[in-house]
């Protein structure tokens, strides 16, 4: 075990000791409703994690994406009540554009802008975790190159709340020329990657979580005079739940791998498009276990549930990526389809 | 954070890219032989000619000591070779069972005498080996099997039926499951493993015919068969902990996911003739991630088993999902090609699209059923 992976595994206890003292149900529901101290806020930003993947050159922690990634499937687990992840992801796109680090970390759009000759961005993106007083980052395609753009605060004014099922307090802001105040080149994985790679892990992290009240409810809830986990039905479907889960978590790995040896694309995608695919049918389980409660808004399933369906769209479901992987082997040739798999992970 | 699994990282072999080469340039030289009905029975094709090319290139047994023929390869080595080699659909079916767990019991288990009579003889893929675990009251529910092997003066004489023996009328040897002692009701206890030729007198061979129209299995009957006291592998009694105790290795190796992958790579070119297809973008694109995470998994917990650690849960996540991508994958062809497909088996990818259609129902039984993975993976979450 190297250092890195331990100081992860330092920082992902850190992490998950804070969240798991603050996060409950009725803290869920408050954040939803936008009317949460910022206490957690502050608690999360004491521990500096948002520099986590930024060089150590630059002030940063300098973790590999892969000591990283526990971090990410931590905030997955406890249903982020934070935007740690998009923080995170924030300041290496920084770094990557040769941007300075920004304090506190800006807000990143999903969708693709596009910049102008005249440094004026177009095109409409969402803001999960967006608010007026905060800036953004935004990515957009100046000719064919990949552009990092960073918007100060004045910019979010013409931004509009949008509802969502997840119901994180979003943003979608229409870009009409907005000006930029930053901006520097992004090479072959630009935000857009990352925010998939992120919600891949965010999905691996809320679907063990699903997998884990499941469980325990099977032990706990009786009926016909034993609990529901012995009924060989249920079994079965636990175990789909379970496997799953388990796909999510090592696409996702193949994902993070990836990201620290060259072009991650690929794995992104699949990443992305193995974790989206998972949620239909682990989400149904889990309520299909847990029976009516499970439905009520004072269980806190459906905050899982309700981010899962949220965060599989997010940054591209897995029908989006589907195609474009699909495109991409298509185009190589049914021969090159097996070197490319086992490319994914060689040496 | 709750973690019933461990996927620990890939660590591929540094001699990866060079033994891929050479697997690919000497399957080369077979592939064309094959038709696309054969390529999609795959790890069920026996061709003893095929094999002993392959034990001639030092590619099975890769694993074990150079004293009994191994070539002294890692697993992850070994598991280049295998992979390449279902990826093309070449039928390993001759050298298979022998190399992935009939060897390595022998291997584990066996006295050194045994080792230096079969090992090598499995290295050269001049022994075959067949798996007499099922008897006709006896699925499932395993530790339930009645093959008596009574003691005699110099060994054994075994009496009862095997049923369901793959490609049990082309191979040499069985390792049968048979009770030493007591009986039914005494359930794993009593139990014990033993090596039969199936030349031996008394034993018989019927073939059963499957739906494809083709006889890959049988029923083996023992009458009175007789067998040395040297045919006992490891101990008396011990029969069922040798049996059950490895599974991981038999249930998350590129077998598990990848018997229809030379249709996948079919589907692929076809695709391509159809000129920027979004419905087959989409499917390709979702098979495509589907194989690359079940490979994530299976090359994980190989890189594990490697390393000393049994996943035995991990490994039935492999098959659990595994087969079913399999057993997926004609439902994907149909709604990629469309039109007409599948109304006859003329041409190459309707060939091998009969072939992987009509094998598939056997996927999600052999090695464990469906139902009995789950029953383990609900276990070991502890329902
Ligand atoms: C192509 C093929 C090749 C094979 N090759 C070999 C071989 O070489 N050697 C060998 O020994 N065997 C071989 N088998 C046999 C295989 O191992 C068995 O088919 C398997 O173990 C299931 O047993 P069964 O067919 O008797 O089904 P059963 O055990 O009778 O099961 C029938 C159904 O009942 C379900 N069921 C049974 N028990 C339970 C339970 N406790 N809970 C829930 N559901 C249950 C099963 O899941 C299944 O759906 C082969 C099978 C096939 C299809």
């Amino acid at each position: 075990m190297n250092d890195d992976t331990n100081i992860s595994r330092m920082l992902t206890d850190q992490l998950s000791r804070l969240l798991e003292a603050s996060v409950d149900a009725p803290l869920l529901a408050k954040i939803e409703k936008g009317t949460a101290g910022s206490a957690l806020n502050d608690a999360v930003a004491e521990l500096g994690l948002d520099m986590a993947l930024v060089p150590e050159d630059k002030d940063g922690a300098g973790l590999d994406w892969s000591d990283a990634a526990p971090l990410f499937e931590v905030l997955g687990y406890y249903a982020a009540p934070v935007d740690l992840g998009e923080q995170i992801i924030a300041q290496w796109a920084l770094a990557q554009a040769g941007l300075p680090a920004s304090d506190p970390a800006p807000a990143v759009a999903l969708g693709l802008a596009k910049l102008s000759a005249d440094g004026g961005l177009s095109g409409t993106v969402t803001i999960p975790w967006g608010s007026a007083d905060r800036c953004v980052l935004v990515e957009a395609m100046q000719d064919d190159m990949r552009v990092l753009c960073l918007l100060d605060a004045a910019a979010m004014a013409a931004s509009v709340p949008v509802s969502t099922v997840g119901r994180i307090p979003t943003r979608r802001l229409k870009l009409n020329g907005a000006a930029v105040q930053a901006s520097g080149p992004l090479g072959a994985i630009g935000l857009g990657d990352v925010s998939a790679l992120l919600r891949a892990a965010y999905i691996a992290g809320a679907l063990s979580r699903a997998l884990e009240l499941t469980l325990d409810y099977c032990n706990t809830r009786t009926q016909f005079g034993r609990t529901i986990g012995k009924f060989q039905a249920v079994q079965q479907m636990v175990a789909q739940l379970a496997s799953e889960a388990a796909a999510a978590k090592a696409g996702t790995q193949l994902g993070m791998t990836a990201m620290g040896s060259g072009n991650a694309g690929m794995q992104i995608a699949i990443a992305k498009q193995r974790a989206s695919a998972a949620v239909a049918k682990s989400a149904a389980i889990a309520h299909e276990v847990h029976g009516a409660i499970g439905v009520t808004e004072e269980h806190i399933l459906h905050y899982f549930t309700r981010r899962l369906w949220q965060w599989r769209e997010e940054a591209g479901s897995e029908h989006v990526w589907a195609e474009r992987l699909g495109r991409e082997v298509i185009a190589r040739g049914g021969a090159a389809a097996w070197p490319t798999m086992v490319g994914l992970s060689a040496r | 954070m709750f973690q019933p699994y461990r996927f620990s990282e890939i660590e591929m072999p540094p001699t990866e890219a060079a033994l891929r080469a050479e697997v690919r340039a000497f399957l080369a030289d077979w592939k064309d032989k094959w038709t696309p009905w054969e390529k999609g029975h795959s790890w069920n094709g026996f061709d003893r000619e095929f094999s002993r090319a392959v034990g001639a290139k030092g590619w099975i047994g890769m694993t074990w000591p150079a004293e009994y023929g191994g070539g002294g390869f890692s697993m992850m080595e070994r598991y280049v070779v295998i992979e390449e080699m279902l990826a093309a659909g070449a039928p390993v079916g001759a050298h298979w069972i022998a190399d992935r767990q009939s060897g390595p019991l022998i291997l584990k288990s066996g006295t050194d005498t045994q080792r230096q009579k079969y090992l090598p003889l499995i290295t050269t893929g001049d022994a075959s080996f067949c798996i007499g675990l099922s008897e006709p009251d006896s699925g499932s529910d395993l530790a339930s099997v009645r093959t008596k092997a009574e003691k005699t003066a110099d060994g054994y004489r075994i009496n009862g039926r095997k049923i369901w023996t793959t490609n049990g009328h082309l191979s040499d040897y069985m390792i049968a499951l048979v009770r030493t002692e007591g009986t039914a009701k005494d359930r794993h206890k009593g139990l014990s493993q033993v090596i039969v030729p199936m030349d031996a007198p008394g034993l018989n061979i019927r073939r059963i015919q499957d739906l494809t129209g083709e006889a890959h299995f049988n029923e083996i009957t023992f009458d009175n068969v007789l067998v040395g006291a040297d045919a006992l592998i490891g101990e008396e009694g011990a029969g069922w902990a040798q049996a059950t105790a490895e599974l991981a290795f038999e249930r998350s190796g590129p077998d598990r996911y990848m018997s229809a992958y030379p249709l996948f790579e079919m589907l692929v070119d076809y695709s391509q003739s159809l000129q920027d297809d979004r419905l087959s973008e989409r499917k390709i694109g979702a098979l495509f991630a589907e194989i690359a995470v079940l490979r994530q998994m299976s090359v994980s917990i190989a890189t594990m088993l490697q390393d000393g650690i049994l996943p035995n849960q991990e490994a039935a996540v492999v098959k659990d999902l595994g087969v079913t991508h399999e057993q997926n994958m004609p439902e994907v062809a149909r709604a990629i090609i469309g039109g007409d497909f599948g109304q006859d088996t003329e041409g190459d990818l309707a060939e091998i699209q009969s072939a992987i259609l009509q094998l598939a129902p056997t996927f999600s039984l052999r090695g464990g059923t469906r139902e009995i993975i789950r029953g383990i993976m609900s276990k070991g979450l502890g329902l």
